[in-house]
């Protein structure tokens, strides 16, 4: 693949770095992410792999830009409100780097579209808000053997894992969704923004590191940190060979719908 | 005057007294203080073990009834929670449903 002198300039600093290169570079700009999820965490995970020059970027919401949104999903400006979010966010990252081609999906994430969504890319980032899209995320990945990224935000927190198939995967710790409304979401319990700029932005680096494929990316290691104390750990776990889908019996050979839960705060 | 043989019972209580008080130092050097790892951090717990459902309660775990529980590097099946007991030198790390959303 032959550079041009604009995109040597562009990617300058990549190309400079040891441990990407030219190759690295070469192979972000053929790569391909689908993000679910043009919020909290789909805003910096696109805004940075889109300035890497990740060649095509997928992004899946079926929401509108809403002024609670603000707050944190810094690719939506205050004029985009009530705009389609895949609509917004194609829009910037079209203007940040026009080497990256935007193919949007203004629909849920849902069993009967996943698969046939999902194998066109090759790398997938959770960026999702509900506990039944995270599980469907995990397991048309486990499933469809696609790598991906999980994530998920509440108040000063994070945490975050990367799915490598063959690896622990997301019922490796959490073996199936929590009854619809049970935990808290940020619109209950609330979330500081920049928390979610912390989080996806380490979602984007695991993306980049997948395709230049140096370091060690976050596979049966769980990373958890609280902003409060400023605090970051490593869980370790294992491939749980109990697991219900990626066990040695796994129970779970197709999808599952779960319900999503309802909206109990009008914004 | 004290007679010899009240002399000697006044030892011999003496004596036991300070036996007594030594036994009591004694059993509570003994007391048993075991040394656990919680979340990457150490603790400790008095006695020599503690069923993992009384650590939750100690630790104040939110929402209990949600938390994955990872046991000296593997998961515990929420059904054994119950008998699970925790002994010195166990690593415990409790892990939340984390989801973000605006729903």
């Amino acid at each position: 693949m032959d550079f041009t002198d604009l995109q040597i300039e562009r990617y300058s600093r990549h190309i400079i770095l040891q441990d990407v290169g030219v190759e690295g570079q070469q192979k972000i700009l053929e790569g391909k992410v689908l993000i679910v999820g043009a919020g909290g965490l789909g805003s910096p995970v696109a805004l940075y792999l889109a300035a890497a020059g990740v060649g095509t970027i997928g992004l899946i919401d079926g929401d509108v830009v809403d002024l609670t949104n603000l707050q944190r999903q810094v690719i939506h400006f205050t004029a985009d409100v009530q705009k389609a979010k895949v609509q917004s966010a194609k829009e910037k990252i079209e203007k940040l780097n026009p080497d990256v081609k935007v193919i949007t999906y203004e629909t849920l994430l849902t069993t009967e579209n996943v698969f046939e969504i999902i194998n066109q890319y090759d790398f997938i980032i959770d960026g999702t808000d509900n506990f039944a899209t995270k599980f469907l995320v995990n397991d048309a990945c486990v499933l469809a053997k696609k790598p991906f990224s999980h994530g998920g935000i509440l108040r000063f927190e994070g945490q975050t894992f990367t799915y490598v198939p063959g690896n622990a995967c997301y019922r490796c710790i959490f073996h199936a969704p929590p009854p619809a409304n049970a935990v808290p979401t940020c619109s209950q319990a609330g979330v500081l923004g920049s928390i979610a700029g912390m989080l996806g932005t380490i979602q984007a680096t695991e993306a980049l590191k997948y395709f230049i494929g140096k370091g060690k990316l976050l596979t049966n290691r769980l990373l958890v940190f609280n902003a409060l104390d400023m605090e970051f750990r490593t869980v370790n776990f294992k491939h749980n060979s109990s697991c219900p889908i990626c066990g040695e019996h796994p129970t779970i050979t197709e999808l599952q719908t779960y319900e999503l839960p309802t909206c109990e705060l009008k914004h | 005057m004290v007679h010899k043989y009240q002399k000697h019972g006044i030892v011999r209580g003496i004596l036991s007294l300070h036996l007594c008080i030594i036994k009591v130092f004694k059993n509570n050097l003994n007391k048993k203080i075991m040394s656990i790892t919680v979340n990457g951090k150490n603790q400790e717990i008095s006695g020599e073990s503690i069923s993992l459902l009384e650590l939750i309660k100690h630790n104040d775990v939110k929402q209990p009834d949600m938390v994955s529980v990872q046991l000296n590097g593997s998961f515990l099946e929420r059904a054994k929670f119950e008998e699970t007991i925790v002994k010195k030198g166990d690593e415990i790390d409790f892990l939340y449903f984390m989801g973000g959303g605006s729903i």
